[in-house]
């Protein structure tokens, strides 16, 4: 029993702009409210986000959106919630849901919360952030026998990792010593990312026993910039792909939410067997994940 | 650098189990203190205070450790998990999973790294090829929610063994909170009581015969989450943090004790069975304070609270697993011993963890 995907919310900053925190917030509310879920019913709650609002490390966002949303914000003796956050690049929304399925199956909780969104921490104060501001939150509560997430996969290759690099450096920028955000791109990065990709798809599915042709869809990372071109040349994929950046480009650790939207909204994802979830990050490292519909 | 991929990959999920079919235990611990030591009356004397005042008077902290110029979060992470692959029975090859969980993640001295995962780059520097890495980040609770994310991979038969690390690099919080403490009021004031260090653990599945983890539910109290906030300092190398302590303490104190009872129902166990209760190191009046009200709660008081903050301060995340290391190495603990480690944490968390000291003990100690 794999644990099934109960909703999927996004958020973006549209006129005003607005935090990682913020987007978060409204993501993980319009969740709850497309589900009708109690947020007290909230067992566990993991941020997956790289890069937030003043780029802060204690507490856990997780709790700070907890806090918003409602969920068990103090201890009556009855229900509780957890919060924390996880991190794993590109691949960290796909590794959280990893997580909480986990507490799913192990009987622990009943329902469970993934959100993450990435915002340029402090504007004026960071060099070559890149990606576009994006939330996405994604439900998860216990499924039934045989469906849901069944499988993962995750490998890493250490020769590119340095690839894509995220630090909070202590240098000198416009005249003064500060501590500012520099991210850094390889050239090339979304190739290896595409190759990484290709090679530990075809591992998973000889793993599973399947094909290309047992897949129906395939939701998959929204950058690096380039990546899903790349991935498009493998054949068969192509036409199972969801691809966003027609929309929204360089959307970082929430691309996966925004394509399984996209996939949700259209029917494409309903109409599917077996979805192929399929994540890159720094590291350089690929996550995978089969999730099979009920008929 | 490898150039083989490395992949940790999870078998598949066979069915709900009502009762996860195995347990897990702490197969080794592994720790590393930098050597540099400040006394409290050292960093106190950079503070100009209104007033007297006395730091280690009110926390019990003589001095803590602090990194040079070549350690750093990595660094101690690094090895402390080395320290804790040389009391183990396993190699770095033989690690299924690594968590990384300290709330500092520098490295290359003060460059705090967000992608990719620190957890990678000790991955790569161990040689641990076969483990699936990831960071997470819980404040101070970082290491125990490290250890229950792990326990569940490993109670559901999914891995049989991982590592969780930390390697707390956070004195620069102390370092930027000198020039701004004025009075005992001041909100950066918790700042100065930390210390750095690294500690590592690497958990098993449990044989028959063998301890095993009783995880009770950790908890959030969401409502408290803004009375700690750490982040990158505008205007100095490293971190500030920002605490409301007594607001902390006080919801510590009224909502610790029912968390407590619930963790010792579900563990079958009273709060006299408990041979030593090991607290998140913060300062010795809190811990007494709160010594004080689990005894006045329980009807009994604690056989034996484990402290050790007066020579490392607060060391965050890895604060119960160097207070357990160094009980371990001098011999505290005996086979048989029940040990509660309390979690309290910004965000405001609290959990527990209760477990039975067994041949653990064995590895540690003057000979070893």
């Amino acid at each position: 029993m794999g644990s099934k995907i109960e909703a999927v919310a996004l958020n973006t900053p549209g006129f005003f702009r607005r935090g990682s925190i913020d987007m978060e917030i409204r993501a993980a509310k319009e969740c709850l409210k497309k589900t009708r879920l109690d947020p007290n019913m909230l067992g566990l709650l993991v941020n997956t986000g790289v890069y937030r609002d003043r780029n802060i490390g204690e507490p856990a966002i997780a709790t700070l959106i907890q806090k918003e949303i409602g969920a068990n914000e103090i201890f009556a003796g009855g229900g509780s919630t957890f919060s924390f956050d996880l991190t794993n690049g590109g691949c960290g929304m796909l590794t959280g849901m990893m997580v909480v399925d986990g507490y799913l199956h192990s009987g622990d909780i009943d329902y469970g919360m993934v959100v993450t969104a990435d915002a340029d921490p402090v504007p004026g104060r960071t060099e070559g952030f890149h990606f576009t501001p994006a939330a996405a939150a994604i439900l998860l509560s216990r499924g039934t026998e045989g469906h849901g997430f069944l499988h993962y996969r995750t490998a890493t290759e250490g020769r590119f990792i340095d690839d894509l690099t995220g630090r909070i450096e202590w240098m000198e920028y416009k005249g003064k010593m500060r501590n500012i955000l520099v991210v850094k791109q390889a050239e090339g990065f979304a190739a290896s990312c595409a190759r990484f990709a290709r090679e530990n798809l075809d591992s998973f599915l000889k793993e599973l026993s399947l094909t290309m042709k047992d897949i129906d869809l395939v939701i998959p990372s929204q950058s690096p910039r380039g990546f899903l071109e790349e991935l498009k040349k493998k054949r068969d994929l192509e036409l199972k792909l969801v691809d966003v950046t027609d929309k929204l480009a360089d959307v970082h650790t929430a691309g996966i939410g925004f394509a399984l939207e996209r996939a949700m909204s259209t029917g494409r994802f309903a109409a599917a067997k077996n979805c192929l979830f399929l994540t890159v990050g720094a590291g350089l490292t690929a996550s995978l994940a089969l999730y099979r519909n009920q008929a | 650098m490898k150039t083989a991929a490395t992949q940790g990959k999870t078998p598949p999920i066979t069915g709900k189990q009502s009762s996860p079919p195995f347990s897990s235990r702490f197969e080794s611990i592994g720790v590393k203190v930098p050597e540099q030591r400040l006394s409290t009356r050292d960093l106190m004397s950079g503070v100009k205070m209104w007033g007297k005042f006395d730091l280690e008077r009110l926390t019990g902290i003589r001095e803590r450790r602090v990194c040079s110029e070549t350690e750093d979060s990595y660094v101690l992470s690094l090895d402390a998990a080395r320290d804790c692959l040389k009391h183990s029975a396993y190699q770095a090859a033989d690690l299924e999973m690594i968590i990384c969980c300290s709330i500092s993640k520098y490295k290359d001295g003060n460059a705090f790294v967000f992608e990719p995962p620190l957890s990678l780059y000790v991955k790569e520097a161990l040689g641990a090829n076969n483990a699936l890495n990831f960071d997470i980040a819980n404040a101070c609770a970082g290491m125990l929610t490290g250890v229950s994310i792990l326990n569940d991979f490993i109670r559901r038969g999914v891995i049989k063994r991982g590592m969780v690390i930390s390697g707390e690099n956070i004195t620069s919080i102390s370092r930027n909170a000198v020039p701004r403490v004025k009075t005992i009021f001041s909100d950066q004031l918790a700042s100065l009581t930390v210390g750095d260090c690294g500690a590592a653990v690497i958990l098993e599945r449990s044989q028959v015969g063998q301890a095993e983890l009783k995880m009770s539910n950790f908890i959030t109290l969401a409502r408290y989450s803004d009375l700690c906030t750490g982040w990158a300092c505008p205007r100095a190398p490293g971190a500030q943090m920002v605490t409301n302590a007594r607001k902390i303490h006080q919801v510590a104190i009224a909502d610790m004790p029912p968390i407590l009872e619930k963790a010792l129902k579900e563990a079958g166990l009273e709060f006299g069975d408990i041979d030593h209760v090991v607290p998140h190191q913060t300062s010795i009046r809190a811990i007494r304070s709160g010594d004080k009200h689990l005894a006045h709660y329980f009807g009994v008081r604690a056989k034996n609270i484990v402290v050790n903050l007066q020579e490392y301060g607060n060391t965050a995340s890895t604060s119960h697993f160097l207070a357990l290391y160094r009980y371990l190495n001098e011999r505290l603990f005996r086979p048989g011993e029940k040990l509660m480690f309390i979690a309290l944490a910004s965000g405001l968390i609290i959990g527990v963890l209760i477990f039975t000291m067994d041949h653990l003990v064995e590895r540690y100690g003057i000979e070893n």
